[in-house]
């Protein structure tokens, strides 16, 4: 029969073959049903669909001959599981089996409820299956007592059913005999007992759900119930400790170990919690972990489960102590497995004996260097937990060491670099050491550190100025060894990131504060290692062929990529302005300019946009006004970007967070300042705007108020900000806008856009998606609204609008009304009902407005509005009503 | 609680696969390979152990043979690892010096001393007298 298989496994051809064969087979005839449905579990086993045969097993358990109703079962377990529309019609056939006389068909049945039972199964077949429980023989009945698992695991109601069996079992001497029996009741047990205590991973631990605590609460019941079987479960295990060689149960010089580990798992299910319990337990504990002495690996599973009970329950000192010894023994041993579960054993103790555990250490930190991944990440683990702020120097040294050393698997080195980062994060015991050791593990394995550390390093410099020299000067050394590699630059993102940036912010102090034995660097060489790196960073694909600078156009196909080297170019470009209010050179001042110009019109639309401003903000500022723009930054909150990074999840529009997106944080923090003192600047002409608030918390900002506050009005008009007048590119300029807005109206509250500039039309705005007006923020309630020229070639006058209103409250304000009024001359306006009259709590935009604006003087003047919204605020039941004039 | 077990060879090929959970025959397929392709990296010498998603697979070679249980991270190891030997034993008894063409031609003959040893992913009968004894039955049946 089997033979036949055999060439079944040389090809799939001959499966396919063969599946045809049986599936006519299976129609015409009956006298080899049970061959080919054999040949079926094979080509099951070989990964072949056999759905086509689920129904011959079901005819063949039928069979009154055994052979045949013993495959039928073994097929029906293989190939059906719980969840097959063909298993409810196995239940009959399973009823009459159970009661049959011949206990070999009996014991068929109760091992398919006990392999693939479903709920319906269990509990139609649970009474007979108490009924073997109880009074078939041992053969039978350990079965019954593995059904019995399945079935109050799939239906929980039932367990008090089972619960005077299992009374009866371990009040009766004799039926403990048979160590069968009793290993699969006791697995009975410990299922009825499974509290949500328990480390199941699946279960949670919370409680806080009605229905969970209910559970809870009859799962304590019965743990209660059974721990008065404590002294029969001792005896047992003393008996097997001291009971002499019996060939029956031995296995490696311990007597059956495997009911020995279940034993002491019910035991530690029923000691968790009770001092009166473990206390009982302690001395036969003791005698376990004494006298149980085997080289061998059996002997060690029932050391293992005993250091567990121990751990688990509430033992005393004492015993803990040679728990920890035990653990000692196994981690000093040669054997990997030892070590593995000694490692794992420590991390879930380390809390609670510190000290035994910290001992240790040398030990530990030599398995980091295990060639075995499994134990490598076990070893991580338990050092993760001890390092604290004593330690943390030492032990995130050794890291060190050994993040540099190893040739790990990629996925184990970022999980070692993040936890890392975290340790240091927090329990660095020193600020000097701190950045000091972010930014050696930044060099080393900057291609696994997070975004996030880059802004987190950044806002530590800021804070500690007696560094900054010679951080910046490390970062400038490391950055040239690479700067003419690109492959390494681009896996350094972090590390360019965050050496260009500080290179712009402090190359002043790099400058003179040269110590003597260092080699002074000079402002050319600084100028010259950026344009390098710039050379060196493929710029975003893009499908004009516009290259108008030296850089190469590699194909930078990844967009993943593309967008991390974008942040890359704008920070350097962003390090090179800065420079030149830090450099004397005038050369290099103006290498840096004719770089600007160039670029002024290159393809990729934030790079132009940039390049353009900052050609501006160079050539045509007040030198007093730039130098305040491009001085150096405060120093930043990093709490407040850390708080942040936390909650930029989803509401990135809200005024509280600073960052555009999740994925590319450390944008804002370089760029803001400028560009965001740009916009102001642009914006400044208007008298009666809305108060540009800045968010409190965000010291740099404060540099652009004071800013603000000087007399900058005379600054616009002699000063054309002619943003490119390439068509090409001005008419996705504002898109671009509306896109920097979104990340920097956050930061800024409400931002008017420049458009009574003269050279910029109203119509090109708005070719590119809706472009996003900022009309009010404060209290929490934020309106924005969207305009767009449907059709900007026969229609330009029309302007469509929606008006979104957030309200980031923990209350909803409601009987909102939103009035507007506008020049009657030469505008027109259409307003539609709001979409509610309320605003939700902690709603982003849900309720909107829409209108329509028409200029009958469009290209001759701009479309403004005053408005007024007047709301009720929910909390205080107080009428609010805020005003604001807009000019588009 | 043991959730499956397999039986690999070097190459590959599944020689018994039994699965104690409902699990679509898709994915069945997925953890195979991925089983196979964890446990087989692995030096002699490492631990016999590994995470594999949610559980653990503990594993250990016998010549040209994987046998691979998988259970919840909180069981023991050790006493698994123990499982499964007495399980080679067993086999080993059983045919006579067991080799992998022994557990081609008789995979049904596998699955039934399986089926004698563990049960609802628990362990059922833990003495190797015992088991042997009863396929000697089971046998004159057939």
């Amino acid at each position: 029969m089997v033979r036949d298989c055999k060439t079944a496994e040389e090809e799939r051809k001959v499966v396919t073959t063969e599946c045809a064969a049986i599936r006519t087979a299976l129609k015409e005839q009956n006298q080899y049903r049970a061959k080919n449905v054999a040949k079926l579990i094979y080509i099951h086993m070989l990964g072949y669909p056999t759905q086509f045969g689920q129904m011959e097993c079901v005819t063949l358990i039928t069979s009154s001959k055994y052979p045949e109703k013993r495959i039928g079962y073994l097929a029906l377990m293989i190939l059906l599981d719980e969840n097959q529309e063909v298993l409810p019609l196995t239940e009959h056939t399973l009823k009459k089996d159970l009661d049959d006389k011949n206990q070999f068909v009996q014991a068929l049945a109760l091992t398919t409820i006990a392999n693939i039972g479903s709920v319906d199964i269990c509990r139609d077949l649970s009474s007979e299956v108490e009924k073997l429980l109880i009074t078939a023989p041992s053969y039978i009945r350990k079965k019954a007592a593995l059904a019995a698992v399945r079935i109050i695991s799939k239906c929980p109601e039932l367990i008090d059913n089972y619960i005077e069996k299992m009374d009866t079992l371990l009040s009766n001497e004799q039926q403990q005999r048979n160590h069968a029996v009793l290993i699969t009741s006791l697995c009975l047990i410990i299922e009825i007992v499974r509290a949500k205590t328990d480390d199941q991973p699946t279960q949670t631990q919370d409680l806080n759900n009605e229905d969970d605590k209910k559970k809870y609460v009859t799962k304590r019941k019965y743990v209660l119930h059974f721990r008065k079987y404590i002294p029969i479960l001792l005896k047992l295990l003393r008996g097997l400790i001291m009971s002499p060689y019996a060939l029956e149960h031995d296995v490696g010089g311990v007597s059956d170990p495997f009911l020995q580990v279940k034993i002491l798992r019910l035991l530690r299910v029923l000691g968790k919690g009770s001092t009166k319990a473990s206390e009982a337990m302690n001395d036969v504990l003791v005698q376990v972990a004494t006298n149980t002495d085997s080289p061998k690996n059996a002997g060690n599973a029932v050391l293992y489960e005993c250091v567990k009970i121990i751990m688990d329950i509430e033992s005393e000192k004492g015993l803990r102590v040679l728990g920890i010894n035990q653990l000692s023994k196994f981690l000093g041993s040669r054997d990997h497995n030892l070590r593995y579960v000694a490692l794992q054993m420590l991390a879930k103790v380390a809390h609670k004996d510190f000290h035994d555990v910290n001992r240790h250490q040398k030990t530990i930190i030599e398995c980091l260097k295990d060639a075995d991944l499994s134990i490598r990440k076990r070893a991580l683990d338990l050092i993760i937990v001890l390092v604290n702020q004593d330690n943390c120097k030492s032990l995130v040294g050794e890291l060190m060491t050994y993040l540099q050393s190893s040739s790990n698997e990629d996925s184990f080195k970022e999980q070692l670099t993040t936890k890392m980062c975290t340790l240091i994060e927090t329990y660095a015991p020193d600020k000097e050491w701190k950045i000091d050791t972010l930014l050696k593990l930044i060099i080393t394995s900057g291609q696994y550190v997070r975004e996030e550390i880059a802004t987190v390093f950044i806002g530590l410099i800021t804070q500690s100025k007696e560094l900054q020299s010679r951080i910046t000067k490390k970062l400038f050394h490391t950055l040239k060894k690479i700067s003419s590699n690109q492959s390494v630059i681009l896996k350094q993102g972090v590390l360019l990131q965050v050496g260009v940036w500080c290179i712009g912010e402090y190359a002043d102090l790099a400058l003179d504060g040269s110590e003597p034995d260092e080699e002074p660097i000079s402002q050319e060489q600084i100028v010259d290692l950026l344009f390098e790196l710039m050379s060196n960073i493929p710029r975003e694909s893009i499908n004009g062929k516009h290259s108008t600078t030296s850089s190469d156009d590699s194909d930078s196909s990844n967009s993943k990529w593309s967008t991390s080297h974008d942040i890359s170019r704008a920070f350097l470009l962003m390090a090179l302005v800065k420079l030149c209010s830090h450099i004397s050179d005038s050369n290099s001042v103006e290498r840096i300019k004719t770089f600007l110009d160039q670029n002024r019109n290159v393809m990729e639309l934030e790079f132009q946009q940039r390049c353009c401003e900052y050609y501006v903000l160079l050539n045509d500022l007040e030198e007093e006004k730039r130098r305040k723009i491009l001085d150096r930054m405060p120093p930043i909150e990093i709490q407040h970007i850390v708080n942040s990074l936390a909650n930029s999840g989803n509401n990135s529009n809200q005024p509280s967070s600073s960052v555009k997106s999740p994925k590319s944080p450390t944008t804002t923090l370089p760029i803001q300042k400028p560009k965001t003192s740009l916009e102001q600047l642009i914006s400044i002409d208007e008298e009666d705007q809305p108060v540009i608030t800045a968010p409190s918390g965000n010291n740099s900002m404060s540099i652009l108020e004071s800013f603000f506050d000087s007399d900058v009005t005379d600054v616009l008009p002699s000063n054309p900000i002619s943003l490119p007048v390439n068509n090409k590119s001005s008419g996705n300029t504002f898109g671009e806008m509306s896109l920097l807005d979104g990340l920097l109206s956050p930061a800024l509250g409400p931002v008017v856009m420049p458009v009574s500039t003269p050279p910029v039309s109203f119509s090109a705005p708005n070719q590119n998606g809706p472009r996003k007006v900022p009309l009010l923020n404060k209290n929490g309630i934020t309106i924005r609204m969207d305009c767009k020229v449907l059709d900007a070639v026969n229609n330009p006058q029309l302007l469509n609008a929606i008006i979104y209103f957030s309200n980031s409250n923990s209350y909803e304000i409601s009987n909102i009304d939103f009035m507007m009024s506008v020049p009657k001359n030469y505008i027109n306006l259409q307003m539609f009902k709001s979409s509610d009259s309320k605003v939700p709590a902690n709603s982003d935009g849900k309720v909107t407005q829409k209108l329509k604006l028409t200029n009958l003087q469009h290209g001759v003047k701009p479309i403004s509005f005053k408005f007024k919204f007047q709301y009720k605020d929910e909390s205080s039941q107080q009428i609010v009503v805020e005003e604001g004039k807009i000019v588009l | 609680m043991i959730h499956y077990i397999l039986l690999q060879n070097r190459a590959g090929k599944t020689r018994l696969s039994k699965w104690y959970d409902a699990v679509d025959d898709e994915e069945k397929e997925k953890i195979k390979v991925e089983v196979h392709r964890l446990i087989t990296t692995r030096d002699p010498k490492f631990t016999n152990f590994i995470e594999f998603r949610k559980h653990k697979v503990i594993y250990r070679r016998y010549a040209g043979l994987f046998f691979s249980m998988c259970v919840d991270i909180s069981d023991n190891d050790l006493a698994y690892l123990e499982a499964i030997h007495l399980f080679v034993e067993v086999l080993d008894h059983f045919f006579g010096n067991v080799c992998e063409l022994d557990l081609v031609f008789n995979f049904h003959k596998v699955y039934m001393i399986l089926d004698e040893m563990f049960l609802a992913g628990e362990i059922q009968e833990t003495s190797k007298p015992v088991i042997l004894q009863r396929l000697q039955l089971l046998e004159k049946l057939e």
